[in-house]
């Protein structure tokens, strides 16, 4: 039972450690497919766009993740595939 | 004196009138002009935002009469292998080249209903022909070097035919089941297929029902899915009228269910899976088929990997599967060469896992395993574009069978009866192309790795009895893959 505790502990961790660019995409209310890639990417090399996203009063790390986050799952990313995904 | 006030005033007031009518003059001449502007104005933005909308338009119109989309793969790559037979007797094919382009298709058809196919072309150099031993059949088409035709190595419906909190889809045709976990590593991409590659790894017909458990858990990759496909399907060319010297089809049926643990990029996947009536796929020394069912298979497997743990660009795996073989006593004539001139002149007759030495086929259950581990480690190193590293190694043993036969690579590692242990350096160029260079190096303890068909020799054994037998294969290769 200890054993499942704390592999549930640290599976909550891990999540809460992890949790990159995924969890400020979803503050903002930015969905990564409703883009393209290089849509994202001019984004972040436009401070106006940028602040009208709200994505400026990140920090540069969280911009940092938030922008690999969002380029890597973006419309024409290179998406995972398996039966009924 | 006031009379000549009263006059200056009046003067006074008449120039002033005079001027305020010069300005009135000019303040409705210049509203004049300005309500001009403004109608010209008007009359441009309204030409703009009809020519825009128009625009707009033909976009939208392109974007739905464009069904499909297209991605792009391609990759040409050198091989250089090296081999040894049971007897020591040493053989090389170096500098061997090959090119394969797939063509990935999607396209969303409703909400509830999207298709995915690929179209691959895999040769080599200057071939013409079939290169491959049986790169002709079902499982290796467009998986093993051929022709520069193209094969559908895919195509298949999602049909989401439930949805709330457990949306069941089904996924129907030419499934996505090659390449899968945890290929994706090596390969430099993302999770391509269903199934674990240990166990199953080629092009497959069938359906497959997926119970979405993500919603009504919480838990990322959350599924749990029941597959039903064919190995072996009798002759179509008889189908109206029935074969009555027809063998009895194979029928493949899975389970499979499949967690993430809590962190992104894991996945826990345990499966059963069940063939039926399994094809020896046989000829003998004439040239006719001796083709009839051997048997059944059953292949469990658990398996878990993780991707960037903690961010450290740490990815790591294990597989683990036991495949059990049921003989059913009957074999399929299968003619090979015996004095080395490479045409068959003697019958061997083969069962499941089995040989019929002159004392019949022992119909016990036949149980091997195989195990496959691996890491990738992806360099922090920007000014090269963090290159990755990886090693993968996998054991199997004399009696191990997997549905590989379409697998990631030429040399079908994951079937292994002994050890395979593949390194391998990723330097990728930009974000969609890469570099690979890899070593692999194949260690056969038993015979017929891959094959369903035979009893597994040891290469004590087969050094006296067949000592051409592949006892030692090792490939370096250098590759060049584009995915857009």
């Amino acid at each position: 039972m200890k054993l499942i505790r704390l592999l549930l502990l640290s599976s909550v961790l891990a999540t809460m450690a992890f949790s990159d660019g995924k969890d400020n995409a979803g503050k903002l209310g930015l969905d990564a497919s409703s883009k393209a890639i290089k849509q994202w990417e001019k984004i972040f090399g436009d401070a106006d766009k940028m602040a009208k996203l709200g994505i400026d009063k990140l920090s540069d790390a969280d911009k940092e993740d938030l922008k690999k986050y969002l380029t890597n799952h973006a419309a024409d990313s290179d998406h995972p595939q398996a039966a009924g995904m | 004196m006031k009379k000549i006030i009263t006059l200056s005033l009046a003067t006074s007031m008449i120039a002033l009138s005079l001027n305020a009518a010069d300005t009135n003059a000019e303040l409705l001449k210049r509203i004049d002009n300005l309500e001009k502007k403004v109608a010209e104005l008007q009359t441009t933005q309204s030409n703009t935002s009809d020519e825009l909308e128009e625009r707009i338009d033909s976009v939208e119109t392109k974007s739905m009469v464009d069904k499909i989309a297209f991605g792009l793969e391609f990759r040409t790559r050198v091989d250089n292998f090296d081999m040894q037979d049971a007897a020591g007797d040493k053989s090389s094919a170096k500098n061997v080249w090959s090119n394969r382009l797939r063509l990935n298709m999607s396209s969303d058809i409703t909400d509830d209903m999207k298709f995915t196919g690929r179209l691959t072309m895999y040769k080599n150099w200057a071939d013409s022909a079939e290169a491959y031993l049986y790169s002709g059949m079902d499982p290796m088409q467009g998986r093993r070097p051929s022709d520069s035709g193209i094969f559908v190595e895919r195509a298949y419906m999602d049909w989401t035919v439930l949805k709330g909190d457990v949306p069941l889809t089904l996924t129907i045709g030419r499934q996505p089941s090659s390449d899968g976990p945890s290929h994706q590593f090596k390969d430099n991409t993302v999770r391509k297929a269903t199934y674990s590659a240990l166990s199953f790894d080629g092009a497959a017909d069938g359906i497959v029902a997926t119970a979405n458990l993500q919603k009504i858990t919480g838990v990322d990759n959350m599924a749990l899915r029941v597959g039903y496909g064919k190995g072996y399907q009798a002759n179509t060319s008889y189908t109206y009228i029935g074969d009555p010297d027809a063998i009895a089809d194979s029928d493949v049926l899975g389970a499979f269910f499949d967690t993430g643990l809590g962190i992104d990029g894991s996945l826990l996947q345990v499966s059963a899976v069940s063939a039926s009536n399994i094809v020896s796929n046989t000829t003998n020394a004439a040239g006719t088929s001796t083709n009839t069912n051997i048997g059944d298979m059953m292949l469990y497997t658990i398996m878990a990997e993780f991707t960037n743990i903690q961010n450290s660009g740490l990815d790591i795996f294990a597989h683990y599967a036991i495949s059990q073989a049921k003989p059913n006593g009957e074999t399929g004539a299968q003619g090979m060469d015996t004095n080395g001139d490479g045409i068959p002149d003697t019958d061997y007759p083969l069962g499941l896992l089995s040989t019929n030495t002159g004392t019949g086929i022992d119909t016990d259950t036949i149980s091997g395993h195989a195990f496959w581990i691996g890491a990738r480690y992806t360099m922090p190193i920007e000014a090269l574009n963090n290159p990755r590293i990886g090693v993968e190694y996998n054991k199997g043993s004399e009696n191990w069978f997997s549905f590989t036969q379409g697998s990631n690579d030429l040399t079908n590692k994951l079937a292994t009866r002994g050890t395979a242990t593949e390194v391998y350096y990723i330097q990728p160029i930009n974000r969609y192309a890469h570099l690979r260079l890899g070593a692999q190096m194949i260690d056969y303890d038993y015979s017929g790795s891959g094959y369903q068909i035979g009893a597994p020799m040891s290469m004590s054994d087969a050094a006296t009895q067949a000592p051409t037998t592949l006892d030692k294969l090792n490939n370096f290769y250098l590759l060049f893959n584009v995915a857009y």
